[in-house]
């Protein structure tokens, strides 16, 4: 920006960010402190934010009390093949949606509104039936196969996205001769490096923390995944508060690692990469 | 748009594919549940509209109806305005915005298993963090989710969903935002217009696509509005006033509680409708304000 | 755009073919197991809640003394079981054998999910060597559609530490719902602001520990005896109510306030911010775990106005599927009745997370160590005055339509008379629209 703006002013927008950072984050840190209390503090009026004496042990008792390293494992073979589906396919058919001209595209504009209408209550079941005539049942393939069919939120913000770019792009690029599925990968995949990080990010944290697939399609232990944990320990009587919290923090703290590195892409668009309109 | 209409049906294969293998089916059977009465045990039995009437008739289904459309009203403009204020301010070149781009965020990946517990002890009448600041600068403390107003509850509960949303919205804004050339900015600016004129007139159309799409997901949220409830009020069975339920709850309660997947679906479709219809509506005034370039 | 319509009409055909095919198939979850002999059994094993010792050690001591019979075990968080298994249900693919609330056993019986194991019971069991909670999920009919995972009664536990500060007498057996409030109120202590430091009892509004036992001490019922007529509109209900809420409102019960900002029902009187508590069996292992050093006991819930003693008891019970094999209903049933042979319910006894239904296991606990020392409230009181809540196939509708109003009712939102009355109705619209 070319003028500063006012100290004054300045000092306002810090203050009132700061307040919102703090109320915004206020939960989590409690999670935190909570985590590392011991019982008898959990209960204390009012409650104490920095946890005095601090109990590490909490972390080891859950811990040990689940199989974390396995679970791990599985949530990240499923999250990791999710997101390589979900960019893909989501920025493909967006494309097709967001720059040609043809008979359905209303209606598989309307169709991928509509199925982000409907209520998972009710087409739970049939879509088990869809898996088990599959022969599919306590298998990854009913968590990971959807996702390379583009799902409707992605495809709703790659779309989004792509329309907000300027159109002459395309024009260029075919005038330079590119065919639509080389413009696509050579051209626009790069520029909406903003967009399929924040998709990336919603991605991740909706299938880190998918409860409901992994439940119903999933029989072996041997095959959960982390938040299974989480429910495990939230319905086991001998857990407290302080031991849930912990495990709490375990199942979040790799979410907040991606934010951290996807952040860095999603507020580098067009305007870093040089690319003008 | 383009002519080229095949390249359209080359793209978007998978998601036909998609749409024919596992929706068409699950819309197909629910459609027909919705006329029978099925305990997910024995086979349907075709009862006719008998589920439709009953539920069209049900006053506690047209609470939930209420209820969502008052969530929707103060989630929706609320997350949206003040994620918008938040990815502005963020985007513009200040100090520690890393920083407060994860505060912001931290919500998102806070699970309400932790940001329950915490949300209702806010909202404790008697020890809550909300009445104690109240009390001690002279405000009557208020009750947040026991009040005798269903409309506070429903308030109270909308907020904290705007705080476990709003870094969602931020994020996708922020994406927006990227799209917003610096050299447009930079010349508007030589050209003397202030920051409010570069803001409404420049960046606010090009980002406008995707507030837009904000509002709309926002509302087909806000109308499915699920785990926030379960978070503020504990679990279905402990006993949700029906002055505070929501369709979504209902739904499932009735389909997995109950065994009643005939009056659930029909429910499901109802409000299927109801959002459709809103979403429709959002769209048609979609072209007054939303700007594709 | 008759094309169209003819993939259209396709497409809905497949669906409804798909759909009939699903529902229509009845075979078996589970095949026999394929190896050489023919005769190995392959049954499939729900657990909800997680593999935990006892049910890890029973299971590996089956399996032990069963090697004809392969267990495959199945598990889900508690909470979250009941979406998989209404799943599993529907598409025929539940296991052969699980556990979960005696009150939705009931309505599995009454959809045929369950098999009935009347004739099983009547064929191998000795009734006489176990207590009625044995038949916790038999119905008036006399089918018996479960048998119990465990029982969990209720019991009066105190907090002596408090009791001797305030020199008030320990509570016995012989007390009745009247000595709980007189003792209640004489063990609140307020600080010099007006706010509660110790309550005398805490002012539960679920079922278990909180409308269900006020409502049978007031000489009330909740349901009829054939479990088909609501009694809210019975003024003893509509008193027993009202004590809970005047305990509340007059401060010497713990609101529900107070509940939340100390972590729950059972850390609030851990950490001794209550001095009475109506303690289900099950939560004596967190007693312990968590608040080692409360100086606690129970004794039997008081008695009622009209002397008698109602000891309200969950349990969870077994069930065997319907459309499981007969091969598989049979090996299944081996496991129950391994289940609630002497072996088993000596390592459910020892594990103190629920009461087994064994006489002999029951014995047992007498020599235990645990806190508390005083087991036999549990024991002798399931004995004595063992009750159901009311279940039936519809338990979870009407409770849930009860609890809502009740919650009210605690809170003072609405009166006890207007909510009983507003709950009845709604009772009784549900118990009609089941027959």
């Amino acid at each position: 920006m070319t003028e500063k703006p006012t100290l004054l002013k300045q000092v306002i927008v810090y203050t009132l960010l700061t307040i919102g950072a703090f109320m915004m984050a206020f939960p989590f840190v409690w999670m935190l402190s909570t985590s590392l209390k011991t019982l008898g503090a959990v209960s204390q009026l009012p409650p104490q934010l920095i946890p005095n004496p601090v109990q590490w042990a909490n972390y080891e008792t859950v811990w040990n009390r689940v199989d974390f390293g396995r679970y791990t494992f599985n949530s990240v073979l499923i999250v990791t093949i999710d997101l390589i589906g979900t960019l893909v396919s989501c920025a493909f058919v967006a494309f097709g949606l967001a720059m040609f001209n043809f008979k359905l595209r209303k209606v598989l504009y309307l169709a991928m509104l509509a199925t982000l209408m409907l209520p998972f209550q009710v087409t739970l079941i049939p879509s088990y039936f869809i898996w088990k005539s599959f022969g599919m049942l306590n298998s990854y393939y009913p968590l990971l196969i959807p996702s390379f069919l583009g799902g409707a939120f992605g495809i709703f913000l790659m779309h989004q996205f792509f329309k907000s770019l300027p159109r002459e792009l395309y024009e260029a690029a075919v005038i330079d001769g590119c065919n639509p599925l080389g413009i696509f990968w050579k051209i626009y995949m790069p520029l909406c490096r903003p967009a399929l990080s924040a998709l990336g990010v919603f991605t991740f944290i909706g299938a880190w923390n998918n409860t409901v697939g992994p439940l119903i399609y999933l029989q072996d232990r041997e095959l959960y995944t982390l938040p299974l944990a989480l429910l495990y320990l939230k319905s086991d009587t001998q857990i407290n508060t302080a031991l849930l919290m912990a495990a709490a923090v375990i199942v979040t703290l790799p979410v907040v690692a991606v934010y951290l590195v996807a952040q860095k892409q999603f507020v580098q668009g067009i305007a870093s990469t040089g690319l003008k309109g | 748009m383009h002519k080229q209409g095949y390249w359209g049906y080359i793209f978007t294969l998978p998601f036909i594919v998609n749409l024919l293998v596992f929706v068409l089916f699950p819309i197909v059977f629910s459609a027909y549940i919705a006329f029978t009465q099925w305990d997910l045990f024995n086979a349907p039995r075709w009862v006719g509209l008998d589920n439709w009437i009953q539920t069209l008739t049900d006053p506690p289904f047209w609470i939930s109806i209420r209820n969502v459309m008052v969530f929707s009203l103060i989630f929706v403009p609320l997350q949206t305005v003040f994620a918008f204020i938040i990815a502005y301010l963020l985007n513009q070149s200040i100090r520690g915005k890393s920083l407060f781009r994860l505060f912001y965020f931290m919500p998102v990946v806070t699970p309400w298993i932790a940001g329950g517990i915490l949300w209702v002890w806010l909202y404790n009448y008697r020890f809550g963090l909300i009445n104690w600041t109240l009390d001690s600068i002279g405000i009557t403390p208020i009750h947040w989710l026991d009040n005798k107003h269903w409309w506070v509850v429903i308030a109270s509960v909308a907020i904290a969903n705007v705080w476990k949303g709003i870094g969602s919205s931020m994020i996708l804004l922020l994406a927006g935002m990227q799209n917003v050339p610096k050299e447009m900015l930079e010349a508007a600016a030589i050209d003397g217009a202030s920051r409010w004129v570069r803001l409404t007139r420049i960046i606010f159309p090009l980002v406008s696509p995707m507030v837009y799409m904000v509002m709309i997901l926002s509302t087909i949220a806000s109308f499915q509005a699920f785990d926030v409830f379960l978070g503020m009020f504990g679990s279905i069975t402990a006993g949700i006033p029906e002055q505070h339920m929501v369709t979504n709850l209902i739904i499932y309660r009735d389909a997995f509680l109950f065994f009643k997947m005939g009056p659930a679906s029909a429910m499901a479709w109802l409000l299927f409708v109801i959002i459709l219809s809103i979403t429709l509506f959002q769209r048609y005034f979609e072209k007054r304000w939303v700007h594709y370039d | 755009m008759k094309n169209k319509a003819k993939v259209v009409m396709m497409m809905s055909l497949s669906a409804v073919l798909l759909s009939a095919c699903t529902l229509s198939n009845s075979g078996s979850g589970s095949a026999p197991g394929g190896s050489g002999d023919g005769e190995t059994v392959r049954i499939t094993l729900g657990l909800p809640g997680g593999y935990d010792v006892t049910n890890k050690e029973i299971i590996d001591g089956f399996i032990a003394a069963h090697p004809n019979i392969e267990v495959d075990i199945q598990e889900a968080p508690w909470g979250d079981f009941t979406n998989r298994i209404a799943t599993q249900i529907a598409g025929n693919t539940m296991p052969d054998l699980w556990f979960q609330e005696n009150a939705v056993i009931l309505g599995y019986g009454q959809r045929g999910v369950a098999e009935d194991l009347a004739p099983y019971i009547e064929r191998d069991l000795t009734t006489d060597d176990y207590i009625d909670t044995l038949f916790a999920a038999q119905t008036p009919e006399g089918q018996v559609w479960g048998v119990p995972h465990g029982a969990n009664p209720i019991a009066l536990a105190y907090n002596k530490t408090i009791f001797e500060e305030g020199g008030v007498a320990l509570p016995t057996d012989e007390w009745t719902f009247e000595n709980l409030i007189e003792a209640a109120k004489q063990l609140t202590q307020t600080d010099a602001n007006g706010n509660t430091e110790v309550f005398g009892f805490i002012g539960s509004s679920s079922i278990t520990q909180g409308w269900f036992p006020w409502i049978k001490q007031a000489g009330g019922m909740v349901l009829d005896e054939t479990l088909t007529e609501s009694r809210f509109d019975d003024p003893n209900t509509i008193a027993g109510l009202q004590q809970l809420r005047d305990g509340i409102a007059d401060g010497y019960f713990m609101d529900g306030d107070s509940i939340t900002a100390y972590g729950g029902e059972l850390p609030a009187f851990g950490s001794g911010k209550s001095a009475m508590f109506f303690l289900q069996y099950s939560t004596q292992v967190t007693m312990n775990n968590d608040f080692p050093d409360t100086d606690w006991d129970v004794v039997k819930i008081p008695r009622s106005v009209d002397g008698e003693r109602y000891v309200p008891t969950v349990s969870n019970s077994w069930l065997i599927s319907s459309r499981a094999s007969q091969e598989a209903k049979d090996a299944s049933w081996e496991f129950l009745k391994y289940y609630l042979g002497d072996e088993a319910q000596a390592i459910l006894a020892e594990s103190g997370s629920a009461l087994p239904v064994k006489q002999s296991a029951l014995a047992l606990l007498e020599d235990s160590q645990t806190k508390p020392a005083n087991k036999l409230a549990f024991t002798d009181g399931i004995a004595e005055g063992g009750v159901t809540l009311d279940e039936n196939a519809s338990w979870n509708e009407w409770r849930i339509a009860v609890q809502q109003i009740v919650n009210e009712i605690v809170k003072g939102n609405v009166t006890p008379e207007a909510g009983a009355l507003d709950i009845h109705k709604r009772v009784q619209d549900i118990l009609d629209s089941q027959s």
